[in-house]
């Protein structure tokens, strides 16, 4: 895997919502799913019972399509454990576009935060006791903007790198800024006046808006993660985090832990893999153990290995 | 730029320093893109360089469009920036 891997187009050129579509047609899976979640985007199901109702269809589902060879090509999953692996994986993209169904409408955004396990308060004690800028580190894993929507509701002084707009939460989003990172070729260096002034950056290192990309090995592919994270972290010598919204069941949980520091001496490239690899590890280990947190497909899959596929 | 202030020069050579390959630092140039070719990571480098060796801090207000427009507006304004911090 080179240093200076080139940005490349995903293999859902439709777009993502087309591409779980795609995912799943003619395996008799989509239209019970569609039915609740338009049942919960209507309010007559909350989500918490939606997402029980779909475990259910999930397990009624014979295990098929891209999903499955997917799971077979990155997990090498056995036969005898591609059943469970594949209603998991299934039940944690239907969950996911649910979430995200609800934590942006007005009107049930609080239904979608009342399935967050809230951490311990000792979380933000330290994000806030600091007086320092803190970096935490995303990645597109477990429900879509759970981690972003949590932390708007905390009014942190709070700079985020997403696509999502600020008024789609909500109304939470009050004071924090919410910057497509791709706009601006100065949206690193507005990053760094953010966190000098004591505030909290989240961006996911997956994102790739930002910053030279390398190519970090994940399952049995690679994912193209920005540098743009650990130069910010390496620059400014801040404490950085990783920060991760993830399914435990049917709730969510906060998934929040420092970021071993990369040892002091290495040059910029090698410190920056370094770090980027304290960050990999964990999320390795949640996409082989929770199907559930699979999510872009495309971003798990960009090795060679897959290609053969097609994914 | 002919005569060059201190900071000026100093500002040109960290520009030079972090040009992409192929890029130009001329005054008409732009900081990004076709012209001196900095990236993100780049353009970080070159205003913590600037504020280490001219002895400034910058912020948003410094980064406005006209400021950022070419080399020779940014270099004209971080003089600016430099000569109302002297005593």
């Amino acid at each position: 895997m080179s240093d200076a891997a080139p940005r490349k187009r995903g293999p859902f050129p439709m777009g993502w919502r087309d591409g779980i579509r795609s995912l799943f047609a003619g395996r008799g899976g989509i239209e019970p799913a569609v039915r609740i979640r338009e049942r919960v985007q209507r309010g007559d199901l909350r989500l918490a019972d939606g997402l029980e109702k779909l475990r259910r269809t999930a397990a009624s589902i014979r295990p098929g399509g891209l999903l499955l060879d997917w799971g077979r090509c990155q997990l090498g999953l056995s036969p005898a454990a591609e059943a469970e692996w594949f209603q998991r994986a299934w039940w944690g993209l239907w969950a996911g576009e649910m979430f995200r169904d609800q934590v942006h409408s007005v009107p049930q955004h609080d239904d979608a935060m009342a399935i967050i396990d809230r951490p311990s308060p000792v979380l933000l004690d330290r994000f806030r006791a600091t007086g320092r800028g803190r970096i935490l580190a995303g990645a597109h894993v477990g429900p879509p903007h759970a981690a972003l929507a949590w932390l708007l509701e905390q009014k942190l002084p709070l700079l985020a790198w997403t696509a999502a707009a600020t008024a789609s939460f909500g109304g939470t989003a009050a004071g924090a800024s919410l910057v497509d990172a791709s706009c601006e070729p100065n949206s690193l260096t507005l990053a760094a006046f953010h966190l000098r002034r004591g505030g909290v950056f989240f961006a996911a290192i997956d994102g790739g808006a930002a910053g030279r990309l390398i190519l970090l090995r994940f399952l049995n592919g690679g994912v193209r993660c920005s540098t743009a994270i650990p130069a910010l972290a390496r620059r400014l010598e801040l404490p950085t985090e990783r920060f991760l919204a993830l399914w435990k069941g049917n709730r969510i949980t906060i998934d929040c832990e420092p970021v071993a520091r990369a040892a002091a001496g290495l040059d910029e490239a090698s410190w920056n893999r370094a770090w980027l690899e304290a960050c990999r590890q964990p999320i390795d280990e949640v996409l082989r153990t929770s199907p559930e947190n699979i999510r872009r497909l495309r971003f798990w899959s960009e090795g060679a290995i897959c290609k053969e596929i097609g994914l | 730029m002919e005569q060059q202030s201190p900071t000026a020069a100093a500002v040109l050579a960290i520009l030079r320093r972090h040009a992409a390959a192929g890029g130009t630092v001329t005054e008409d140039a732009t900081l990004f893109d076709a012209g001196v070719g900095l990236d993100s990571i780049g353009f970080l480098d070159v205003v913590l360089g600037i504020e280490e060796a001219v002895g400034i801090r910058l912020g948003e207000e410094d980064l406005t469009e006209e400021v950022m427009a070419t080399v020779g507006s940014f270099v004209a304004h971080v003089e600016r920036r430099r000569a109302a911090v002297r005593p």
